[in-house]
């Protein structure tokens, strides 16, 4: 949005030209593009139907192994099944021939995990969810380097993320929610704003960009759930997420340098007053707005788009405030961002710029 | 080296993601792409995002306060109360547009949320005065009194929303009257709702060719298509699995889905040269093809085991050829672009 359109050959002349690059570097750079178009990752779309695929045939290999003797109901043969189809898997993605390898291989990963979690649960009678969280973090770390699928790196992890938030709701440790969010947001914050980025890392950034504002309407909807009782207060959340937020504004603004500006310290004021008088979830939705426009990443954008109304919603039914409360918060929070819109728009930085 | 090849990616738009490869890759000092990224994405874009979104943000929490107080005092509130102060916010909002201009983003958004409290209105309406009339109609209504903004808006988001106001209107019209008065087969409902869909796709392609730019956002078609889809594929699916309970309106849908595949095959690969636009087909025609191979299979073959294992190798065999389909269909694409 609202980018200056210059193509990568005019932006490499202007950088050829002000010396910071070479004749050497922008023939290296030149030949570093062409390979990268020909061997250019799948667009999103393509990935979707992978996913899709996979996640649809897992429960039916799934299935046909539980239903064939082999396994039965044991456990033990279960969990056997379940590490043999994961190093299949991880062998397969290694061929890499054809697209029905790949797709085989993702479902037979989605399949062996569904087996061990499965034998997991059954040898534990079903009742300890901390186990299966535990259990899947670690096969996640294990499996994780060896496979090679971005659709593998994204679905796991994000699995494992749901069933910790599982563990705590079961286990009634509603505080650890807070410890929960403070570590997504670290992790999120961290991994999209690292200076090397990693490539085989991405799948994670994306875990924690939808696991966190998840967790955060986990947070909210604890509170529908029993009326009358405030299972844990947002402000942990709020608070841990306008730090964030502060945090992430000074670092896409080039360190503790950009405080010094007027914009800045009004961006960071607006961060406080949000913190302190709205719902976590707008905040969690702003802060993946921003950090979407300041990576450039259109996936960020979309996702804070689709949480936005999500909170809204959830807000509306949140019990620890009068809805003549929320209704206040609300307004005066959407009133305050068009004040800070119009005052900014008088200021003659601001006038220049949209100039 | 191929030249060609170097020219293309060149000739591409610079972005962040590509400026960070760079980067990482040891290609762009930390000062190079630290300039990159100013270029590209100098103050002045940013400083306008921000204002967008302080506009956007702002616009969506006043209108979501709004909406609340009135839900908290609805009950204390007298009828002219209630009827007075919404349409209060209606003028307010439609005059500001006037004098502001129509051409503003604020005042598009303004528009929106003059059509949003239109329902808020109706719904008011209907409660002071007990019309007993059907919740369909209040749609209905909403959607005939806010069509004229909608015209004039040269909005996307809000056709939108009136979109979704009338296909609401429409289905409670199927549930209220058609269904239990006539008999009217649900098919019939979901062929209605297709045709309505096309029509306005095909609107958005024609509009977007006379040179409305307001049309251009993909998502639109996107949005349009798959709604166009779904609605042709809740019949075709239904007719797969439950043949007993379709009539002609299920034969019907699954020959117009058929037939959409391939007029947007065709529009879609050779005219508007649309990647994702052939995805959401091929995605369709993998969820059609899939629930006729569950069906065969579960039906013809009495064998749990073989029938999971066959349906679980179908759906990965189904969807890898759509996968090397597309990627070879994307290929060729980018090749004649640049042919």
């Amino acid at each position: 949005m609202a980018e200056d359109n210059i193509t990568i050959k005019q932006m490499l002349d202007r950088l050829c030209s002000e010396g910071l690059v070479g004749e050497a570097g922008l023939r290296k750079i030149e030949t570093y593009l062409s390979e990268r178009q020909k061997r250019a990752a799948d667009p999103v779309y393509i990935r979707l139907l992978s996913g899709f695929g996979a996640w649809v045939a897992a429960p039916f290999l799934f299935g046909f192994l539980i239903l064939i003797d082999l396994i039965g109901k044991n456990p033990q043969s279960m969990l056997a099944a379940g590490v043999i189809s994961l190093a299949s898997a991880v062998i397969l993605a290694k061929i890499r021939r054809s697209a029905f390898l790949v797709q085989f291989a993702l479902a037979l990963s989605f399949a062996g995990h569904l087996l061990i979690l499965y034998s997991l649960d059954t040898s534990l009678n079903y009742k300890i969810v901390g186990t299966l969280a535990i259990a899947q973090i670690l096969l996640c770390l294990l499996v994780y380097p060896f496979f090679k699928n971005a659709v593998y790196r994204f679905a796991m992890p994000l699995l494992a993320v749901a069933l910790v938030a599982a563990w705590i709701f079961i286990s009634k440790h509603y505080h650890a929610l807070h410890i929960l969010v403070a570590f997504q947001t670290l992790s999120c914050g961290g991994l999209f704003l690292w200076k090397k980025e990693i490539n085989a890392l991405k799948p994670l950034n994306y875990v924690f960009a939808v696991g966190l504002p998840a967790t955060v309407a986990l947070v909210v909807l604890l509170n529908i759930f029993e009326p009358g009782h405030i299972l844990t207060p947002y402000w942990p959340s709020t608070a841990i997420l306008a730090s964030g937020m502060v945090c992430l504004l000074v670092l896409l603004a080039g360190g503790l340098d950009s405080l010094k500006k007027e914009w800045m310290v009004l961006a960071i004021a607006v961060s406080c007053l949000l913190g302190a008088f709205t719902t976590p979830g707008v905040l969690v939705a702003i802060g993946l707005l921003v950090l979407g426009y300041g990576k450039g990443d259109k996936i960020l954008t979309a996702v804070a788009f689709i949480f936005l109304p999500v909170f809204l919603v959830l807000f509306y039914y949140a019990l620890d405030v009068s809805l003549l409360n929320k209704s206040y918060i609300l307004a005066g929070s959407g009133m305050a961002l068009l004040l800070v819109r119009w005052a900014l728009k008088q200021r003659p930085w601001a006038r220049e710029l949209a100039q | 080296m191929n030249q060609a090849a170097k020219s293309n990616m060149a000739d591409r738009a610079a972005d962040t993601a590509i400026i960070r490869q760079l980067q990482n890759s040891g290609l762009l000092t930390d000062a190079a792409s630290e300039r990159a990224l100013a270029m590209i994405r100098p103050g002045r874009a940013w400083w306008l995002w921000t204002s967008r979104m302080l506009l956007l943000l702002g616009a969506a929490l006043t209108l979501a306060g709004i909406i609340f107080f009135f839900a908290y005092n609805w009950s204390r509130l007298t009828g002219l109360h209630k009827l007075g102060l919404v349409q209060v916010c209606i003028i307010a909002l439609i005059v500001t547009v006037q004098v502001r201009g129509r051409e503003k983003l604020s005042s598009k958004v303004m528009v929106l949320a003059a059509s949003v409290i239109t329902g808020v209105l109706l719904a008011a309406y209907s409660q002071v005065y007990q019309t007993g009339a059907d919740a369909f109609e209040l749609f209905v209504w909403w959607a005939i009194l806010t069509f004229g903004w909608v015209a004039v808006s040269e909005f996307a988001g809000l056709w939108i929303v009136w979109l979704a106001v009338l296909f609401t209107g429409i289905i409670l019209y199927w549930l209220q009257v058609m269904h239990p008065v006539d008999k009217t087969h649900y098919s019939w409902l979901c062929v209605f709702l297709a045709l309505l869909s096309a029509l306005a796709l095909f609107l958005r392609e024609a509009g977007l060719r006379r040179g409305f730019d307001w049309l251009s956002g993909k998502w639109l078609r996107i949005v349009l298509l798959s709604a166009f889809l779904i609605a042709l594929m809740v019949p075709g699916v239904a007719l797969i699995f439950m043949p007993k309970n379709s009539n002609n309106g299920n034969i019907i849908a699954l020959l117009v889905w058929a037939a959409a595949l391939i007029a947007g095959y065709f529009s879609f690969r050779r005219t508007l040269r649309d990647m994702a636009s052939l995805s959401v087909l091929t995605f369709s025609v993998c969820v059609m093809v899939l629930c006729l191979t569950g069906k065969v299979l579960f039906k013809v073959f009495d064998d749990a085991i073989f029938d999971f294992f066959t349906m679980g190798l179908a759906i990965i065999t189904v969807v890898s050829l759509a996968v090397v389909w597309l990627r070879l269909t994307a290929k060729n694409m980018a090749k004649e672009n640049h042919g």
